[in-house]
C-alpha cells in the first residue's frame, strides 16, 4: 500500500516527513553535499518524529560524554497481523543534543513511498540539520534474524571539526545482507542515544499510529528485543546507560530494561 | 494589513484578565535554574497520596522567526508586544490547562508576573487565541494578530534586566515562536516540567497537587541522586562543547577533557558560556505533555 495522492512528494523518513527532492540514496564513497531543503517542515506536528515524543515507545539515554561507538542487536519480529496498513520503524541510533540530526541503523515494515512493502526491511538513515535525509541501499529481512546495527566513528576520521561516522544495519549470519551508509564530516557530538525505539504510520494516510485496541494488528506481530547492548564514549571508555522509557499507558505497551542495562525489551499489544 | 502568527510552546503561562489593562500577558518565567524538591499527588480513591522527588534541569526562553532554520533571540529580561498591532478584541476560545485544576488558590506572584522578574513578558492587547494539543500531545498556545501592514515587534528591557537592549524588528515572516524549553532533547525528567509554569503563582511550585500534572505518570518514580549527577554532567558537557566536535576540541585543549580522542589537531575558537548553548537548544517543538503551556484563571 502507497501514500495518498496529499502526501506524494513526501517520504515518511524514520526522522518525519521530508521532501522527495531532499532524500538521496548514497552510494559507497558518494560525498555529495546538499544545502539546506527548500522545503521545510510545515508545521511543529512534523517535528515531532524528530524525538521521543513522536515515537511510540522508546529506552533513552543523555551520557555525560559523547558517543564515539554504539552496537545494538535486535531480531526481527514477527509481521504485523494485517500486513498492509502500517510503516513501521525499529531502531537504535544516535542523535545530537537538540535533535536535529540522527544516525540510526533502521529495521522497517510498509512502504515509506520510496521503497519497502509487506515485508521486513533493513536501512541505515542519516537525517541532517540541512533538513536533507540520506540512506543506504536496503536489504529484505526475515523473522527471527538477528540484525546488528552499530553507529560508529570512522577510525582516525576525527578532524578539529568533525568525524566521519559510519552507519551500519546488518544481518548477523548473512554477510551479504549489510545496509552501511558512510556520514562525512558531521560536526556535531553525538549527546542523545536511542537504545531501541518504536516508530509507526498508519497507511495510506501517513499520519502518526495511535496506540490502542482497535490498532494492534498494525503493530509488530511480537515484541522486539534489542540486546547485547555496548556503548564506547569518545574518551575510548565503555560506559553504561540508565536508560529512561517511554511508552502509552495502553494495555500491552511496555518497555522493559534489564538490570544490567544492556537489555531493551519494547512490547505493543 | 498583515499579520501576526505567535506560537507559544513550553513553559509559557497566559494571563487573561488579571492584570490592568492588559487582556492578555504571557509570562516566560526564568527557568534557568536545576530545582529539586519534592510533591505529592493523588493516586486514586483507595489509594493513599504518593510522594515523589523530582529535579527539573533549565529551559532557556527564545524567540524564533521560524520552525526551523529562522534567527534566534534568548529573551533574558525582555519586554514583547506588536506596536502596530490593529485594534481588535482578544478572542479567546478556552482550552489548555489552567494553573487552578492542579493547586488549590493560585494567585499571581506580584514580582514574577507584574515586576519583570521573568524571562520575558509578551503582553497581548487583542486577537484570537486558541490552544492546540493535549491529551498525549503537549499543549501549545496559539494567537493570531491583524497588523496595519507587515508586524513591527518591540522588545524592551523588564525593570531590572541585565541586558538593556531595545529594538524594533519586522517580522517577514509573519510567523513567531515563543518557547521556554529544555536544552536537551531528554527525557528522564520531563515528567515533572509543567511544574515550571507554577513560577508564576505566589508561593511559586507547590509540594502538594490536586491531581496530577500534565505528562506525570501514576507510576512516576522518585529521581535519585545519581541519576541527577548524570544529567548535570550531561549537561555540564554540552555547555563546554556547545554539543560540536570543535566545542569538544576546545575543551581537551583547556584541560577540560581527557584527550585526545582518536587523532588530537591544534584546536581554537571561543568558549561557550549559555548564550552559545541558546543557539543550540531544540527545535522549537514540545515532546512532552508536561512542556505544556499553562493559562491563569
Amino acid at each position: 500500500m502507497h501514500l495518498t495522492n496529499d502526501l506524494k512528494d513526501l517520504v515518511i523518513t524514520p526522522h518525519g516527513p521530508v521532501h522527495k527532492d531532499c532524500i538521496h540514496l548514497i552510494e559507497e564513497g558518494d560525498q555529495s553535499v546538499y544545502p539546506v531543503c527548500p522545503f521545510p517542515p510545515k508545521d511543529a506536528p512534523a517535528l515531532r518524529p524528530r524525538g521521543p515524543g513522536g515515537w511510540i515507545e522508546s529506552a533513552t539515554f543523555t551520557p555525560s560524554e559523547p558517543l564515539r561507538s554504539m552496537e545494538v542487536k535486535f531480531t526481527v519480529p514477527d509481521p504485523p497481523d494485517e500486513s498492509d496498513g502500517s510503516l513501521i520503524y525499529l531502531f537504535p541510533g544516535a542523535q545530537d543534543a537538540h535533535g536535529s540530526t540522527i544516525l540510526q541503523p533502521v529495521l522497517q515494515w510498509g512502504s515509506n513511498g520510496v521503497f519497502g512493502g509487506s515485508h521486513w526491511t533493513i536501512v541505515s538513515w542519516h537525517c541532517t540539520p540541512e533538513g536533507q535525509s540520506r540512506y543506504s541501499h536496503h536489504h529484505k529481512v526475515h523473522a527471527g534474524q538477528t540484525i546488528v546495527g552499530t553507529v560508529q566513528v570512522k577510525e582516525d576520521s576525527c578532524g578539529p571539526d568533525s568525524c566521519d561516522w559510519i552507519v551500519e544495519a546488518r544481518v548477523e549470519d548473512d554477510p551479504d545482507k549489510c545496509a552501511r551508509l558512510e556520514v562525512l564530516g558531521l560536526k556535531q557530538l553525538l549527546l542523545f542515544l536511542i537504545g531501541g525505539a518504536l516508530e509507526a504510520y498508519a497507511l495510506p494516510t501517513g499520519a502518526p499510529l495511535k496506540a490502542g485496541q482497535d490498532s494492534c494488528r498494525l503493530f509488530p506481530g511480537s515484541e522486539t528485543v534489542f540486546r547485547d547492548i555496548c556503548l564506547v564514549n569518545l574518551n575510548c571508555d565503555e560506559f553504561r546507560a540508565d536508560w529512561g522509557i517511554r511508552y502509552p499507558n495502553v494495555c500491552g505497551f511496555g518497555v522493559n530494561v534489564s538490570r544490567d542495562k544492556k537489555r531493551i525489551t519494547l512490547s505493543n499489544c | 494589513m498583515g499579520e501576526l502568527n505567535i506560537t507559544f510552546q513550553g513553559v509559557c503561562t497566559s494571563i487573561f484578565g488579571m492584570i490592568p489593562g492588559v487582556p492578555m500577558r504571557t509570562v516566560l518565567p526564568d527557568a534557568l535554574a536545576v530545582l529539586f524538591g519534592q510533591v505529592v499527588f493523588p493516586t486514586g480513591l483507595n489509594s493513599s497520596p504518593r510522594a515523589v522527588d523530582y529535579y527539573l534541569m533549565p529551559h532557556i526562553a527564545i524567540i524564533r522567526d521560524k520552525l526551523v532554520n529562522g534567527q534566534h533571540y534568548w529573551l533574558r529580561g525582555s519586554y514583547l508586544k506588536v506596536v502596530n498591532a490593529k485594534p481588535q478584541p482578544l478572542c479567546w476560545e478556552r482550552g489548555g490547562y489552567s494553573l487552578t485544576q492542579f493547586k488549590k488558590n493560585v494567585g499571581l506572584s506580584r514580582s514574577v508576573a507584574l515586576e519583570g522578574r521573568a524571562a520575558a513578558y509578551f503582553d497581548i492587547l487583542g486577537g484570537r487565541v486558541w490552544h492546540e494539543g493535549g491529551s498525549d500531545d503537549p499543549v501549545i498556545t496559539r494567537v493570531s494578530i491583524k497588523t496595519d501592514g507587515p508586524p513591527i515587534l518591540s522588545i524592551t528591557p523588564l525593570p531590572g534586566a541585565i541586558q538593556q537592549f531595545t529594538t524594533e524588528q519586522v517580522v517577514q515572516t509573519s510567523e513567531l515562536y515563543v518557547t521556554n524549553l529544555d536544552v536537551q532533547a531528554s527525557v528522564e525528567d520531563t515528567q515533572f516540567d509543567f511544574l515550571w509554569n507554577y513560577l508564576v503563582t505566589e508561593g511559586g511550585i507547590p509540594n502538594e497537587l490536586l491531581e496530577r500534572t500534565p505528562g506525570m505518570t501514576r507510576q512516576a518514580n522518585s529521581v535519585t541522586f545519581a541519576h541527577l549527577g548524570e544529567r548535570m554532567k550531561a549537561l555540564g558537557t554540552l555547555i563546554e562543547t556547545s554539543g560540536t566536535v570543535h566545542g569538544w576540541r576546545n575543551a581537551q585543549a583547556g584541560g577540560d577533557e581527557p584527550g585526545p580522542f582518536l587523532k588530537m589537531d591544534a584546536a581554537g575558537g571561543d568558549g561557550s558560556d549559555l548564550g552559545t548553548l541558546a543557539k543550540f537548544t531544540i527545535d522549537p517543538v514540545a515532546m512532552d505533555p508536561s512542556c505544556s503551556t499553562s493559562n491563569l484563571p
